[in-house]
């Protein structure tokens, strides 16, 4: 297995660097650009702690854990749910006890007591906006498929998505866009027959939208493509109206953890109010707490009543990881997007 | 007649011992079981009167701690005591006879004699009932002063009624003892030799009745 | 060591004790055993439903993931339905672990290190199997299922090891056992809250009936009033009748008192004012005539007294009744032998009539002593009385009567006559030419013969004179031995 280390970024948040300071290692696969005021401020309430921060994508992470070569984090954070969900259930976590909820009524955004959601990303589309002047934006799944269709000269090279086969994100999005639309497999034959542009990351899609080569974007991850739209004109968010994908980030205290109490104050602290706010008001991220909003959120999509289909954290997202299923999905999804 | 009387009642005691001497009897009166112990260790009396009911050690007590260390001594036990058990647990106790209080002094010296010469007939061979005497080693029968000739078969029966004062015989008892094994004799015979005797001890103070179905009792009356 | 001999005899000594506590401590103990006993049953309910609830989705998840596993390409294929994740779902905590082998026993997909694999003798139509193992530091269901697959490029069993934590199964356990726990606790408190109004309406009768008791004296007449209480209504009958007879003898005995006293004191006046006079004569010298007038009048009260204490104890006695067999024979031979020497100086005759057989009865032997003493003494006092010309005679007689054994004495004298010998057993009545006597002898040998269960029976002898027989329960042998042993 290719061992990839794209960012590998040791981190130190430090005002107080005192030799008996309890140190937090934290193993994420977050920007930590996206994530640095919320270290900021467990930082501040909980003044003599070292956060040691570093980074991975989803899958160098899962393998990270399995085949450790540093030594054991604290907290592992990652919005790679089925991955999160393998890990928890072949026991590296450790229960926490007493993390609050963030609101009733999302008994999705946890697992057992020992992972726990705090943000809430959709899956949405991008498209860029001089290209679609005078052009109806599909608003929908079965939308874009027709457009596909009828429209296949338009997107034909110019439509790109996550790369199920490399990226664990875009396969768990992919996987999911299966479980929950029946007409997945239509949508991707399109896909195929346009040419779609495969990206293994969200940044870099965006950028060739706003570059023009791209003119959509097919599931992108929502809090990056706001971020960018927030203050980019060239590119515009659809939060699909039919149904949307949310991936939740979740994070879980390592079961090896050198100071489990203060790993569970930072899942505390991810979930509580002030956190919650944090997010909305100072990432790129999305609050866990939808009445919250995000600030990067202009069109105050996040409100809509859209149907959102957040991807439960539970036993259910091992299936895909199962060697045959996998193996089986991407077979086909390569064969339709390569047709 | 050497008697010890133990009773605490001193009117009573004082009757008894004025009727005794008037009889020409011997006889000591101490009013506690404890004094009377004390006398007993070293006098020697022919026997004792002895009241239940005294202070200190009761007479049952003296009793069977007499009867303990085999003292024979004849012991007449007088109870006032409502409950008739007490003479009862008296005879099992070894006493030889009780009177129930009140009782009348004539009888009281009556048994004291029966008891004392059932006591003597063991031993002396002269036996005093009233004015009749016997003596058993010579066989010679007085009333009075006056010798009783008497049929060596008559001397027999006398003497046996004399030695079971009291005491009821058999016909059968007393064939047995009037006749060897081989001897025959019919039923008749002992009423004969009874009728008999009755008449030669006629004017003495034997008398010896004759219960119909039982038998035989002699008793001195004086 | 003293300590412990001293506990045990507090222990088991007749302390005072509440019944009401003790009968609320023993049911309480009974219930907390019934408790213990169907809580063992409740727990195993509890066990055995929530093993059957989340084995079946267990079952249900393998059958659907084995209707995943196909032959395709002349290979086994596996493409694993998202609904068995989806019926798993239903116990939302909980972990879930798979395993799928192939028809040669080698591993396929799933977890490789699971704590059980499939026997490859296992047939695909037996029944699924079932363990709990502990895997990962927790404990797991298994469930082992398995589906033929009969190609002709793949022939043989591929098997499924599906397995679960047992959060939620656990957790419905205890919700049942907490529920079921919770009920059965509630009926036991009800049951005790029942059982203790119970117990105090059952013993409130005996508060009222001590209430009733305390305020009343023994001593007066009243009845306690009747009660509607089937259960209670004997006891208050029971002590109704219980005073009832206490009553009575205390009339009884109040009765027996005066008489006694009238007795005693009149014998006591005569006695009195003849030696007032006897000292109060002129005469320097006591007349002996007088004296001896005394002295007979004395014995009359001696003989009196002692004849009420006899009564009055042989009645008494009766309470306490120490009864032995005793020998008839041998019995009446005592009392004869004995009164002939006292009567010897008499010229009163004896006659004893024996049984033909051995008899005995079961008696108070210084009771009947007395009695019979009596009797005869009245024999030899009025049977004779005017009688100088002839000897008086006095028959003892011994004979069975039936079941009953008869003891008469006769004698020869006037008798009584016939209209007056019921009279005659009351006390202090003297009948006919009597006056001697004090009335007492027969009196007493009644209260003997009843207090054996017997009679006293006045009729005129064969002698002429009165024939008094006592009437007594015969001990038979089958009685006789069961009383000695």
């Amino acid at each position: 297995m290719r061992r990839l280390i794209i960012s590998l970024l040791s981190f130190c948040i430090t005002s107080h660097l005192f030799a008996n300071d309890t140190v937090l290692r934290i193993y994420s696969a977050t920007d930590i650009g996206a994530i640095r005021p919320m270290l900021h401020e467990f930082e501040t309430l909980y003044p003599n702690t070292t956060i040691v921060y570093r980074e991975f994508n989803t899958i160098e992470l899962f393998q990270e854990l399995l085949t450790p070569t540093l030594p054991a984090p604290d907290v592992v954070i990652s919005s790679a749910s089925d991955l999160q969900v393998k890990l928890v259930n072949d026991g590296f976590a450790q229960p926490v006890y007493d993390v609050p909820e963030v609101t009733s009524n999302q008994p999705w955004a946890q697992w057992t007591n020992e992972l726990f959601g705090f943000t809430y990303e959709p899956v949405v589309f991008v498209y860029n906006k001089e290209a679609f002047i005078n052009k109806p934006i599909p608003h929908t799944h079965e939308a874009l498929a027709e457009q596909l269709r009828e429209q296949a000269d338009f997107y034909h090279n110019r439509i790109g998505t996550y790369d199920a086969a490399s990226s664990g994100l875009g396969y768990l999005v992919a996987s999911q866009d299966e479980v929950a639309f029946s007409l997945t497999g239509r949508l991707q034959e399109s896909l195929g027959r346009a040419r779609a542009d495969i990206h293994c990351c969200t940044s870099l899609l965006l950028t060739r939208l706003t570059t023009g080569d791209l003119v959509f974007g097919y599931n992108l991850l929502g809090s990056y493509a706001m971020a960018k739209a927030a203050y980019n004109e060239h590119i515009g968010v659809i939060i699909p109206e039919d149904y949307t994908l949310a991936i939740i980030r979740s994070a879980f205290v390592h079961r090896n953890a050198k100071s489990p109490p203060l790993a569970a104050a930072f899942i505390t602290y991810l979930r509580s109010p002030a956190g919650q706010k944090t997010i909305a008001n100072k990432t790129a991220l999305m609050p866990l707490d939808r009445r919250l909003g995000s600030h990067n959120d202009t069109n105050n999509q996040l409100q809509k009543s859209t149907n959102f289909h957040p991807i439960r954290l539970g036993p259910e997202l091992l299936l895909y990881l199962d060697q045959h299923k996998k193996m089986h999905f991407l077979n086909n999804w390569s064969l339709a997007m390569d047709p | 007649m050497r008697v010890l009387l133990t009773e605490d009642n001193e009117g009573l005691a004082n009757s008894i011992v004025h009727y005794f001497t008037e009889n020409g009897h011997a006889i000591d009166w101490v009013s506690s079981a404890e004094k009377a112990d004390s006398i007993l260790a070293h006098d020697e009396f022919d026997m004792l009167i002895l009241d239940v009911n005294l202070p200190g050690k009761s007479g049952f007590e003296l009793l069977s701690s007499l009867r303990i260390r085999k003292n024979p001594l004849p012991v007449l036990i007088l109870t006032a005591r409502a409950d008739i058990d007490d003479r009862v647990s008296a005879l099992d106790l070894g006493a030889d006879d009780y009177l129930v209080k009140p009782f009348d002094l004539r009888e009281l010296a009556a048994r004291c004699r029966a008891l004392v010469r059932r006591e003597r007939g063991k031993s002396d061979n002269e036996i005093q009932c009233g004015n009749l005497s016997f003596n058993s080693a010579t066989k010679t029968v007085k009333i009075g002063d006056e010798i009783i000739e008497l049929r060596p078969r008559e001397v027999q029966m006398l003497e046996l009624f004399l030695t079971h004062l009291d005491r009821m015989l058999t016909k059968d008892d007393i064939a047995n003892r009037l006749y060897n094994f081989g001897e025959a004799y019919t039923p008749n015979a002992v009423e004969q030799i009874l009728t008999r005797l009755r008449k030669q001890i006629q004017g003495s103070t034997l008398i010896i009745k004759t219960v119909r179905g039982m038998g035989y009792l002699a008793h001195v009356h004086d | 060591m003293f300590t412990i001999k001293e506990h045990l005899k507090k222990l088991t000594s007749s302390r005072m004790y509440s019944l009401r506590q003790k009968m609320l401590t023993r049911t309480a103990l009974l219930m907390c055993t019934v408790l213990a006993i169907l809580s063992v049953g409740v727990w195993h309910y509890a066990n055995t439903s929530a093993d059957y609830s989340y084995d079946r989705l267990l079952s249900s998840a393998s059958v659907t993931m084995l209707d995943g596993i196909n032959v395709a390409k002349n290979k086994v294929h596996i493409d694993l339905p998202y609904s068995a994740f989806e019926i798993l779902q239903l116990a939302p905590e909980d972990k879930v672990y798979y395993a799928i082998y192939g028809p040669n026993g080698d591993f396929l997909s799933g977890y490789s290190d699971l704590p059980l694999s499939p026997s490859v003798t296992e047939q695909a139509s037996t029944q699924p199997r079932y363990e709990l193992h502990f895997y990962k530091q927790q404990k797991v269901r298994f469930i082992v299922r398995h589906k033929r697959l009969s190609e002709r490029s793949v022939a043989g069993n591929v098997s499924i090891i599906l397995g679960q934590t047992t959060i939620a199964r656990d957790e419905q356990m205890r919700d049942t056992l907490y529920a079921a726990l919770t009920t059965l606790m509630a009926v036991m408190a009800i049951a005790l809250l029942v059982m203790w109004v119970a117990i105090n309406r059952a013993l409130s009768p005996l508060s009222w009936l001590s209430s009733q008791l305390v305020s009343q004296s023994p001593m007066e007449n009243g009845r306690l009033p009747a009660t509607k209480i089937l259960e209670v209504a004997p006891l208050t009958h029971a002590i109704n009748n219980y005073r009832q007879q206490w009553l009575d003898a205390l009339v009884a005995m109040r009765d027996f008192i005066a008489d006694a006293s009238h007795q005693i004191r009149t014998a006591q006046a005569t006695t009195k004012a003849q030696l007032e006079i006897a000292l109060s004569s002129k005469n320097e010298r006591v007349d002996k005539k007088v004296v001896e007038a005394i002295y007979q009048d004395h014995t009359k009260l001696t003989r009196l007294t002692n004849q009420l204490l006899v009564h009055a104890t042989i009645v008494h006695r009766g309470d306490h009744q120490a009864f032995t067999p005793i020998d008839m024979h041998h019995f009446l031979q005592d009392i004869i032998t004995y009164a002939v020497r006292d009567y010897a100086h008499t010229n009163i005759e004896f006659e004893y009539v024996p049984a033909s057989e051995n008899i005995t009865i079961l008696g108070d032997e210084i009771v009947l002593k007395e009695a019979l003493r009596n009797v005869i003494d009245n024999a030899v006092a009025h049977g004779t009385s005017d009688r100088s010309t002839t000897h008086g005679v006095i028959r003892i007689s011994l004979e069975t009567y039936d079941l009953d054994c008869r003891v008469c004495i006769e004698d020869n004298g006037q008798g009584i006559p016939e209209n007056q010998r019921m009279h005659a057993l009351e006390r202090f009545v003297k009948v006919g030419t009597n006056t001697q006597g004090s009335g007492l002898g027969l009196a007493i040998a009644q209260s003997a013969a009843l207090s054996h269960q017997g009679r006293l029976i006045l009729s005129k002898s064969e002698l002429g004179g009165l024939a008094v027989c006592f009437s007594l329960p015969r001990l038979t042998e089958t009685l006789h031995a069961s009383s000695n042993h």
